[in-house]
């Protein structure tokens, strides 16, 4: 389940390098930054911090870490935190619904024919 | 047809189950489409019924247009309602495929009972009808491109119209919130 997704973003917004990962929800985000201050916070860290806020990790409290070091401003978070599971019942209906949805999609939808003497699709009456 | 049906929508909820899909709009109105196949099933014939299903799907495609894969879905749907249209309403399969097929001699004109189709000598369209043969192990099927246009329209809605889950999307609104509060925040003033 880890590795079903993986997702990798690399984007330069703000001359920032930002890069993330996402294996299943386990989600880790590495962003650089030039020391240029921000604009109304005039704080250069706050730049690849604000990013990874928002990119890499949802909620603001789960951020582990953050540092600077020298003339480039970098911001580490490494987010262990799963996405909780859906309730049984709602993921039960979801597949329910999906279920029948493609079913009915496959069964109607499609015009092909089954091979005869299966008792299903084709018996001719003039063969 | 009624096996790969079931096996497909078997696919299909396990998929639904661990990823959750945009779940399309208005889906009893495929209950509609569903009912000239089960007529079909138990000896009822109706020309033209299955061009009805064909054009309900069509029409519950176009309700769901902004998710994705129905597009597709439609495509495939109206692949197979245009040669349907030109042959009164059912799917043509020309009779030497079906020989080869199957070796089963049928006169052009014959209507397949328990199918949408009807035997064919040749046909302007016959690209869009009943001629891909595809062997599942002993068992063989024909099916024509709509119908594989339709099954690839089905697992792209499936793949690629992944919703955030309730936890996520709650978690986004709380990070776009934080996000703001913090371009807000004033800078500390110097002494």
């Amino acid at each position: 389940m880890a590795t079903a997704l993986l997702r990798i973003n690399i984007s330069a917004h703000r001359y920032i390098i930002h890069f993330q990962a996402d294996f299943g929800g386990w989600r880790l985000g590495i962003a650089l930054s030039p020391p240029i201050p921000n604009p109304i916070t005039r704080n250069p860290a706050l730049n690849a911090h604000q990013l990874l806020v928002k990119k890499v990790n949802k909620c603001p409290r789960k951020v582990h870490g953050k540092s600077t070091a020298g003339i480039i401003v970098a911001a580490v978070v490494v987010d262990l935190h799963k996405p909780r599971s859906l309730n049984m019942k709602s993921r039960i209906a979801r597949a329910l619904v999906a279920a029948l949805v493609a079913g009915t999609l496959i069964f109607a939808g499609t015009a092909g024919l089954g091979p005869p003497g299966s008792g299903i699709i084709v018996s001719s009456v003039n063969w | 047809m009624l096996t790969l049906s079931a096996i497909g929508a078997l696919l299909s909820g396990a998929l639904a189950f661990w990823r959750r899909p945009c779940m399309p709009r208005y889906w009893p109105l495929l209950a509609v489409a569903i009912v000239p196949q089960v007529g079909s099933l138990v000896g009822i014939s109706i020309p033209g019924m299955f061009f009805v299903a064909i054009a309900v799907i069509g029409i519950w495609c176009i309700y769901n247009r902004d998710i994705p894969g129905t597009a597709v879905v439609a495509i495939g749907i109206g692949l197979n309602l245009l040669v349907m249209g030109v042959h009164n309403g059912s799917m043509p399969v020309r009779a030497d495929i079906l020989l080869r097929t199957f070796g089963v001699v049928a006169a052009p004109g014959t209507i397949l009972v328990g199918s949408k189709d009807v035997v064919i000598d040749t046909s302007p369209l016959w690209l869009l009808s009943d001629w891909i043969i595809l062997s599942l192990g002993a068992t063989k099927v024909i099916v024509s491109p709509g119908d594989l246009i339709i099954v690839a329209g089905v697992a792209w809605w499936l793949l690629f119209s992944q919703k955030p889950e309730k936890d996520q999307a709650h978690a986004d609104i709380i990070d776009q919130t934080g996000v703001a509060r913090t371009a807000y925040t004033p800078a500390p003033r110097a002494e």
